[in-house]
């Protein structure tokens, strides 16, 4: 649009005579010699940024004065064009009021905890051998979810395990894989009879590493889960809130997010504070942040070589489509 | 109408419409216990398909009629077990296996006839003719007469523990006799198909180990040894003996999750799988091509296919019905002849041509003229009469309108046609004035429409 965002290249070609570059900064460099310093640069890409910022701001505020002036015969905001909103049709999208999904639910594995007869009690565990960085996710984990346990896996059978797991009133189980000394995958088991899942890990950030996180405390924290919209979401999204106590104490202000998009589901753990009489709300990160992409889906507890696959992701045939997702 | 017949794990029985893709549900939801109601077989309880027999977990035997959509409870077996296996004789008794391994062979009432044990562990049973297969976990294939049920006419014997000496588990999951010979096919909990025969040895004769997971299910299809097999993981192939070992012919790709029953048509090229990824898939056979997907909300746990299927049905009356045009094109050519201009031959290519043209674009002219109203029919009369105009073929534009209404398969709407006929008729003698407007009029169907609703207020 305008002529400045091109600006100090072209200065620096129209300038003619000896080319000894100017060290000391400021806007004058733009006029004396052909080179200008690394500090200089800097600074011309910050002020062609914020130029460019502020035209942005222009044209949105020109637009919004825009529709109030017409109101109602203003024209509708545009929709972007975006992999979510270009989504494949999925049959099994679940609708609001779906007789058949709400009977199917209130018989499922996960019925106990939402008729409130079971509380949630988690056993975490990891791979055999496990290493630092297993350990560290094993605690944060452990302070993220109120009433969690963690014991060392001592090269003990999973079909064992969940015998003694079962045995001891466990609700769920959580086993940390690990590979190359980094978690690296979950195993999600959902105890008396439940599903069992198989997430792999991506991304995952600790505690510490987060600028500006905070301390967590013993709350029990609100849910949050978005965008599981699909049958095979629905589900997932049971086990997930099967994890975590009936009632969230609200003066404790802390939330976990489980945010499902394009079948990556993204876990957050934050403290929020709502500002501006309820209107915002400031958020303050605790805990680790991870992705969780699902791999398959067990009917049953953990038995790979002999139990039903209620869903398994075959890249093959699955991952054909960027516009399809399953979640 | 239905299909295909599937039972859910929460007790619903649901009939499946395989040209819409949608299904319906035959017994109301609300009403279902899931833990007394979940359907664990299902066979068909009449020759004429009409009737559904299943058993519950509550070990409950159950009619369902669909032509009435009643239910009836027959009796409940005795003893204690998830019922595993059911079959019905061909002189109308009702065999029942249970986990426990007892058989009990009863008649409509309940009335027990005979009993047989089958071993501890019975994970399936299926029987041809008079005899049953029984097969489980730990528990050895067993087959009995059912004239003489007292003992077993033939039991397997498990393989040779493999190299290193550990003993080979005995896990069948689902078993098949192969009607008028005397061989068994069984798919094993251990990766393996395996095929009996009772004349030679109580090994297996052949074996195949087929993917990493459990086979869950098999069924027979329409062809002469050769059978379909699904497994735990979703792969379902279709399997042939024809020589001296077990081959895998082809896959059949699509299921997500475990396959839980599977049902190949006996005479048709169409197998349908269902499982507990909630979805029923029809694949035909030869062409591995999927056909038919229904999304049925609950996980299922057995499917049937009727003989007759709407997808052929609707081939078969598009061609008898072909068939009748063109009998009476030949009848009505001779009366036509005189009032036409144009050539005998010329007449028989276009008609060639147009046919093409129809059946190609044949799918939209339908969606066309789907619309209700007269407005939709009067341009797709113009769009014929255009093109027969292109071809100064007047005469074919009744017949061939009559085929579209009729490809539509709406009985209702043949009757406007030989009224419509005389009209057309007429417009047809018109359009003779407009010879030199053809391109305009093929161009642009808008226009022709508007003509033709022109002419028919005069």
């Amino acid at each position: 649009m305008s002529d400045d965002e091109g600006g100090s290249r072209m200065d620096v070609k129209d300038i003619p005579g000896p080319s000894k570059a100017s060290k000391k900064g400021g806007d004058i460099a733009l006029k004396k010699g052909r080179r200008i310093s690394r500090s200089n640069r800097a600074e011309n890409a910050r002020n062609i940024k914020m130029k460019k910022a502020a035209e942005k701001r222009g044209r949105q505020e020109e637009r919004k004065k825009l529709r109030e002036k017409l109101g109602e015969k203003a024209v509708p905001k545009e929709v972007p064009r975006t992999i979510e909103s270009t989504r494949e049709h999925d049959v099994t999208m679940v609708a609001a009021e779906d007789e058949e999904v709400e009977h199917d639910e209130e018989h499922d594995e996960f019925a106990s905890y939402f008729n409130r007869d079971t509380t949630p009690k988690v056993l975490i565990t990891m791979s055999p051998y496990a290493k630092v960085k297993t350990w560290k996710f094993c605690y944060e984990l452990q302070k993220c979810i109120p009433g969690a346990d963690i014991f060392s896996r001592k090269n003990v059978a999973l079909k064992k395990i969940v015998k003694q797991a079962i045995e001891k009133e466990y609700t769920d189980l959580l086993v940390v894989h690990e590979d190359m000394k980094m978690p690296n995958a979950m195993i999600f088991c959902h105890l008396p009879e439940g599903p069992t899942a198989y997430f792999k890990i991506n991304n995952l950030t600790f505690t510490k590493d987060i600028k500006k996180s905070g301390e967590s405390t013993d709350h029990y924290p609100e849910v949050i889960l978005n965008n599981f919209n699909t049958r095979l979401g629905h589900s997932v999204a049971r086990m997930f809130a099967c994890l975590f106590p009936h009632n969230p104490e609200f003066k404790g202000r802390r939330v976990v997010t489980f945010h499902n998009q394009r079948d990556y589901i993204f876990f957050r753990h934050h403290r929020y504070e709502f500002k501006k009489e309820g209107k915002k709300a400031a958020l303050l990160e605790l805990g680790p942040r991870f992705t969780l992409r699902l791999k398959w889906l067990q009917k049953g507890t953990f038995d790979t070589t002999g139990g039903e696959f209620e869903w398994v992701l075959k890249r093959h045939e699955m991952e054909t489509s960027r516009r399809r997702f399953f979640l | 109408m239905n299909d295909c017949y599937v039972a859910a794990a929460t007790g619903c029985l649901k009939g499946l419409s395989l040209i819409d893709h949608t299904f319906l549900n035959l017994n109301s939801v609300k009403d279902l216990q899931p833990k007394q109601d979940e359907i664990s077989r299902m066979v068909f309880g009449s020759p004429d398909q009409n009737q559904l027999l299943y058993s519950t977990a509550s070990r409950q035997i159950r009619t369902f009629d669909t032509s009435t959509c009643r239910r009836e409870d027959l009796y409940t077996v005795p003893g204690t077990g998830k019922i595993n296996g059911l079959y019905l004789t061909p002189t109308d008794q009702i065999v029942t296996a249970c986990e426990t391994g007892s058989i009990l062979v009863a008649d409509r009432k309940g009335t027990e006839l005979a009993t047989m044990n089958g071993g501890p562990g019975l994970l399936c049973m299926n029987g041809c003719g008079d005899r049953i297969a029984a097969g489980g976990k730990d528990c050895p294939v067993k087959v009995f007469n059912l004239e003489k049920p007292e003992k077993p006419t033939w039991i397997s014997k498990n393989v040779p523990p493999d190299e290193l000496q550990l003993a080979i588990k005995i896990w069948d999951k689902d078993v098949r006799l192969m009607p008028n010979t005397e061989t068994l096919i069984t798919g094993t909990g251990t990766k393996t198909l395996r095929l009996y025969d009772m004349r030679a040895q109580r090994r297996p004769v052949m074996q195949l180990k087929w993917m990493e997971s459990p086979i869950n299910a098999i069924s027979l299809s329409n062809q002469d040894k050769q059978i379909y097999a699904g497994n735990t993981h979703g792969e379902l192939g279709l399997f042939d003996w024809r020589g001296t070992r077990i081959m895998l012919v082809c896959k059949y790709k699509g299921q997500a999750g475990a396959i839980r029953s599977i049902y190949g048509h006996p005479t048709l090229p169409y197998v349908a799988s269902c499982g507990i990824d909630r979805f029923t898939r029809i694949h035909d056979s030869t062409t591995r091509k999927l056909v038919s997907k229904v999304y049925c909300k609950t996980r299922l746990n057995a499917v049937l296919m009727r003989d007759e299927l709407s997808i052929r049905k609707t081939a078969k009356k598009e061609q008898e019905e072909i068939e009748e045009e063109w009998a009476q094109i030949n009848q009505k050519e001779p009366k036509t002849e005189a009032d036409s201009d144009g050539d005998e031959s010329d007449a028989s290519e276009a008609w060639g041509a147009i046919d093409e043209e129809s059946e190609s674009g044949g799918e939209d002219e339908e969606s066309d003229d789907e619309e209700e109203g007269d407005d939709s029919e009067d341009e797709g009369d113009e769009e014929a009469a255009d093109e027969e105009e292109e071809s100064d073929e007047e005469e074919a534009s009744p017949p061939l309108k009559k085929k579209r209404v009729s490809a539509r398969g709406d009985a209702g709407k043949a009757k406007p046609a030989p009224t419509k006929r005389a009209e057309v008729k007429e417009e047809v003698g018109s359009d003779d004035d407009d010879d030199e407007d053809d391109d305009v009029q093929v161009i642009s169907p808008i226009k022709a429409g508007g003509k033709a609703k022109g002419k028919r207020r005069k």
